[in-house]
């Protein structure tokens, strides 16, 4: 890793009183490729909520006089071959990308995250049962197994959720899993027992809590996933063909790829900034959290 | 009834590597614990004491099964309850403070939270009150500015502090019984001393009878009064702790006393008592200590001796008596 030496440099300045905002916080200051994933993320957000200040054009308003035009003064970043201004189009294509990022990995996160917990603490027949139909999603290739969902279910962005959820929760689920056996077998999980403590809170309040910093990173670092699905399965034709996405438009610009660069450079260039951003944080976060680097 | 718990023949076995017989890791224990007093479990690593813990706090592994015998707290058959019964009693009526208070306290919640949890489990107590309560505990067991330690991590005490914690927790209840499973063996020697004194001004205080489990006859000296000795997993000596330490019956104890590390005199080498603990499932025929035992006959090997009074309580599982 890149950050070896960084790391090595926040543990040593590290004070043992510090909570784990504060050791976040210090991985910040030193590791400025998370900083900067940080602040781009928040570019982000704040460029989709603000999306009609920003972009002086309607994304989808056609107008063929304006035509495939290079990137000008009137048309930051050109014009696609229907006349729409491609920078208005990057601007709210934020949207459609932030939206696939963050709902399908929260749902795939909640419901891995239930799975592991019960297949691990539970264990027997049902971490069988459980994790052999983890096995099943992981051993089918994703992209093939999305393209079906998106397929059968048809092509919406709600389809596009469900798809993404599919394909990324056994992931998540053996992750939580391993973890919850390893926990479970601890001396406080025994501490807590002994004081009797039911199992349901055992496993959301003293098992859940110590799996969560692995949890946010899977989670920073499942977002750029999503993004990236949601491209690939765009850019093929399975995605949602009235979202504004950026996967859409690349898929799109393909055929004047030669003529009119700009119409893939643009949003190809935003979702590598996009994708990079997420996944600078999700590293300095592993770092920053990882708790038994510490100890 | 004089004594809080009393156990009967207790017999634990465990499944292991899929072989059809069960290890058998505790073999008829019977012992009991005196309302108000402290009784110690000695014994070398695998003998069965924290089995035997286990079973009164029904806490055995999945693989292990008491298959008979009896648990009396109070009178009551515990292995009689039912599992949501059991979970009433852990941490209200019996608490268990374990070895490591280093791993013993979840390292990603508060001590606070975790005191907490544990009054508002087997108490009505709103948030603030048991919060109030918790604060009491932690400074009943001697914690220096309990309301700012509430907001610590584990991490941010010290291996004392932190078994002060597990302590504090325990006896918030005000339990009947509590089991302390080798609760200073991972400790200093001062801090070892500090915790003893501190359980036995609990039990004095509150009135809680303690099972001291340890293979420190220092500490069972220091704070029991009476003691079982055990043997691969059964009992084979009790007496009440100065019966004990002036004149022990068993060789097996015996050589646990001659094991203790002694100032004088100069320049001896440490005696240790040969060979080791024998195998869960190749156990000997007759006498379990006989193939360690420097005064083994032919009739220890052959015939096992029987737990017999030697006068005035003191119990002995040995042909010499």
């Amino acid at each position: 890793m890149s950050n070896n030496k960084d790391a090595r440099l926040f543990d040593a300045e590290i004070q043992p009183n510090d909570g784990p905002l504060a050791s976040i916080l210090h991985m910040f200051r030193v590791n400025h490729a998370a900083l900067l994933g940080l602040i781009l993320i928040l570019l982000i957000i704040l460029m989709a909520i603000f999306a009609p200040f920003i972009a002086r054009y309607d994304p989808n308003q056609l107008n063929l006089i304006e035509m495939r035009k290079p990137p000008s003064p009137a048309h930051w970043f050109g014009t696609d071959d229907m006349g729409r201004d491609v920078f208005a189009r990057v601007v709210y294509g934020s949207r459609t990308s932030l939206l696939i990022g963050f709902v399908p990995s929260l749902i795939s996160l909640i419901l891995g995250t239930v799975l592991g917990l019960l297949a691990g603490y539970v264990g027997g027949r049902v971490d069988d049962l459980i994790m052999r139909l983890a096995d099943v999603v992981l051993a089918f290739p994703s992209l093939l197994l999305a393209m079906v969902v998106m397929y059968t279910l048809g092509s919406s962005i709600l389809n596009m959720f469900i798809a993404l959820s599919i394909i990324n929760w056994a992931g998540t689920a053996r992750v939580v899993r391993a973890q919850t056996l390893s926990i479970k077998e601890t001396e406080f999980v025994e501490a807590a027992r002994s004081m009797g403590v039911s199992r349901l809170s055992i496993v959301f309040k003293h098992i859940l809590p110590n799996c969560l910093p692995n949890l946010i990173v899977l989670f920073t670092l499942d977002i750029p996933g999503a993004i990236m699905w949601e491209s690939s399965m765009s850019f093929l034709g399975v995605g949602d063909p009235n979202a504004a996405s950026w996967g859409l438009m690349v898929s799109q610009g393909k055929s004047y790829a030669y003529m009119c660069p700009w119409l893939i450079l643009a949003p190809g260039i935003a979702i590598l900034v996009t994708v990079m951003a997420f996944n600078f944080l999700g590293d300095g976060l592993r770092d920053a959290m990882d708790p038994y680097l510490k100890s | 009834m004089n004594n809080i718990l009393e156990i009967r023949d207790l017999i634990v076995s465990f499944a292991s590597d899929g072989r059809k017989e069960r290890a058998v890791a505790v073999n008829g224990v019977s012992l009991s614990v005196p309302k108000g007093g402290i009784v110690g479990l000695v014994g070398e690593s695998g003998c069965g004491k924290s089995v035997t813990s286990l079973s009164v706090m029904g806490l055995l592994a999945d693989n292990g099964r008491v298959d008979s015998g009896e648990i009396l707290l109070d009178g009551e058959d515990l292995l009689k309850l039912s599992d949501r019964q059991r979970r009433d009693i852990r941490g209200n009526r019996i608490s268990m403070i374990f070895q490591e208070p280093m791993t013993s306290l979840n390292p990603v919640l508060t001590i606070g939270h975790q005191v907490t949890e544990a009054i508002r489990r087997h108490s009505d107590m709103d948030k603030a009150a048991a919060r109030a309560r918790a604060i009491e505990m932690l400074d009943k067991v001697g914690i220096p500015e309990p309301e700012k330690r509430m907001g610590n991590f584990p991490h941010q005490l010290s291996g004392g502090m932190r078994q002060r914690v597990m302590i504090g927790m325990g006896m918030a209840m005000a339990p009947e019984l509590l089991i302390a499973d080798e609760p200073t063996t991972a400790l200093d020697v001062s801090i070892e001393a500090q915790i003893l004194r501190l359980m036995r001004d609990l039990q004095r205080a509150g009135g809680t009878s303690i099972l001291m489990i340890t293979h420190n006859l220092g500490v069972v000296a220091e704070l029991c009064d009476e003691v079982y000795v055990m043997y691969a997993g059964e009992v084979v000596e009790h007496a009440d702790v100065y019966t004990l330490f002036r004149e022990c019956a068993h060789p097996y104890t015996r050589g646990l006393m001659a094991s203790l590390p002694r100032m004088t005199p100069k320049g001896k080498r440490l005696y240790n008592i040969p060979g080791t603990v024998p195998n869960l499932r190749a156990m000997p025929q007759g006498c379990r200590f006989a193939p360690r035992c420097e005064y083994a006959t032919e009739h220890c090997h052959s015939e096992k001796p029987a737990l017999k009074d030697i006068g005035g309580g003191h119990l002995c599982r040995c042909f010499r008596g």
